[in-house]
């Protein structure tokens, strides 16, 4: 899987010499796991257990307008019980991304196009190891994340 | 909203009762209660996410760091899909209220109309003189129509965000959002495009309303005596006295509604065992459908197969289910009918052979036999009657 995270480098009006506290990139990403595992994770808990419950009105009321109105209701259960399953993988992609940028960039000048480059590329290996983790257990139809 | 609505005509008051009834205001108070803690807990997740952003790019500017710009773009489309599904989740709630509300009030106008049916229903003057019944089925299906357009409005406000995907800047909407998934979008959501999308499991939808053919009326009890009148007995248990019902279904028993070779249906019943039209090669012929004493027209039967066990198919002119007088004790015919002799069991010569007789052959039919019930010759008064107690006439 290729996903094309910004337009590369070499953008003509970057800075030079700035200097980035890559400790508090680190510290972002502390706080960012730690979301990922409570904050989203809760949030996740929660769009789970409505989609559990499932579509609970009108199961012999009959015509088209309320059985429209049921699919309305299934369709954002599930879409939202997605999103929410989604958001903590993010949460952990991020988390992730933002760790090694502040482990492998410390002693790097951030604003150059080359740390733009390795910053793109550790977008895109995390997102590819987050597929790749989700490859087995995803759902029929694609893989999910 | 599209979807056309019930035809409440073809439904009565129990019918709508049984509808909604199941209904539970509880259910739907702890489901609206939960998209609201949803919401909730997605608005202090939008901010927690928005202020750790904010405390990045204090130490990471996007504006002076293109690096730093590909990481929060990135973060703001979380923030802008996390903003969208809990606005989402609030119209949700709302409509789900709304859903509830509405059969809240159809379930409170219909229960005591329910009540109040169910008594006229059970007096003495049948529906058909009084029409009591009809009055309360116009107002619940009335009911029904204001419940369903309610809840069509209320549905408009359901509705599903867009599923969070990471994906090149290429498709990105000028508001941040991803793309709606359209048509063209892969079915189960899953990667298109090279991008990484969240993949819904779908949830089943609970759509099983009762036929309008199928509408329950009151319950079909055996309904007051009349007096003078005997309530006919219960049909009598299949045994060895006489009764012509088939036999019950037992554990084991072949209930693929195909008889056993040899076997006549409906025959055995009411009569010796011995006597049982099985038309077993070599078994004395035994005509007709053999119902036993009283066995009138369950006794007649159809000879599925004989010995030869060769299935045939009915010949032209033969009757179905012809057989003796009351349908008991047959003749045999030179052309056996289902229900006559049976093949191998008319002639009872064993041989399984074509019984005689061709095609077409028009049977005899015995003409000029006395009747056994003759008109009544007395001439008949047609007289006013007597007259009302006090008022003679």
């Amino acid at each position: 899987m290729v996903i094309r995270l910004g337009s590369g480098g070499g953008e003509g009006g970057m800075p030079h010499g700035v200097e980035v506290g890559t400790a508090q990139v680190g510290e972002f990403a502390k706080g960012l796991r730690l979301e990922a595992d409570s904050g989203f994770a809760a949030l996740a808990e929660r769009g789970a257990d409505l989609h559990r419950h499932g579509v609970v009105f009108g199961a012999s009321i009959p015509g088209g307008t309320v059985l429209e109105v049921k699919n309305r209701y299934a369709r954002a259960l599930a879409d939202t019980e997605a999103n929410l399953r989604a958001y903590r993988r993010a949460a952990v992609v991020f988390a992730d991304v933002a760790e090694r940028i502040a482990r492998e960039f410390a002693s790097v000048d951030l604003a150059s196009a080359e740390a733009q480059r390795r910053v793109d590329g550790l977008l895109r290996g995390a997102v590819a190891q987050a597929d790749a983790a989700l490859a087995g257990a995803a759902p029929p139809g694609g893989k999910a994340f | 909203m599209a979807g056309g609505g019930a035809d409440w005509n073809a439904y009565n008051l129990p019918a709508i009762w049984s509808m909604i009834q199941p209904e539970n205001a509880c259910a739907g108070a702890d489901r609206v209660l939960s998209w609201l803690n949803l919401a909730t807990a997605c608005r202090d997740q939008h901010r927690r996410l928005l202020a750790a952003r904010a405390d990045l790019a204090e130490v990471w500017p996007p504006e002076s760091n293109a690096s730093a710009r590909v990481f929060m773009r990135q973060l703001d489309l979380l923030a802008a899909s996390l903003d969208q599904t809990l606005t989402r989740a609030e119209d949700t709630r709302v409509g789900l209220q709304g859903v509830f509300d509405a059969i809240g009030a159809a379930q409170a106008t219909i229960r005591p109309l329910a009540a109040e049916r169910a008594v006229v229903s059970d007096d003495l003057i049948p529906r058909l003189l009084d029409h009591a019944e009809d009055g309360y089925d116009e107002r619940a299906r009335q009911a029904m129509r204001e419940a369903e357009a309610a809840i069509g409005e209320h549905g408009t406000q359901i509705r599903a965000p867009a599923l969070y995907l990471l994906q090149s800047d290429a498709t990105v909407r000028a508001d941040g959002l991803p793309e709606e998934a359209g048509p063209g979008a892969s079915a189960g959501g899953g990667p298109a495009g090279g991008t990484l999308r969240a993949v819904p499991r779908p949830v089943a939808v609970p759509h099983d309303p009762p036929a309008p053919s199928a509408v329950p009326g009151p319950a079909p009890g055996p309904g007051p005596g009349l007096a003078g009148v005997a309530q006919a007995p219960p049909p009598p248990a299949a045994g060895a006295g006489g009764a012509a019902l088939p036999p019950p279904v037992t554990p084991g028993a072949q209930v693929s509604g195909v008889a056993p070779p040899g076997l006549v249906i409906g025959a055995g019943l009411g009569l010796p065992s011995n006597a049982a039209a099985i038309g077993r090669a070599g078994a004395p012929g035994v005509a007709g459908g053999l119902g036993g004493p009283g066995a009138a027209a369950r006794g007649s039967g159809v000879a599925l197969r004989g010995a030869s066990g060769a299935r045939r198919p009915l010949p032209s002119g033969a009757v179905i289910g012809a057989a003796g007088p009351g349908g008991g004790i047959g003749r045999a015919a030179p052309v056996p009918a289902l229900g006559g002799a049976g093949r191998g069991a008319g002639t009872g010569d064993g041989g399984g052979e074509a019984p005689a007789g061709a095609v077409d052959q028009r049977w005899g039919v015995p003409v000029g036999v006395a009747p056994v019930i003759a008109p009544d010759t007395a001439e008949p008064e047609h007289g006013p009657g007597p007259g009302v107690i006090g008022l003679d006439r």
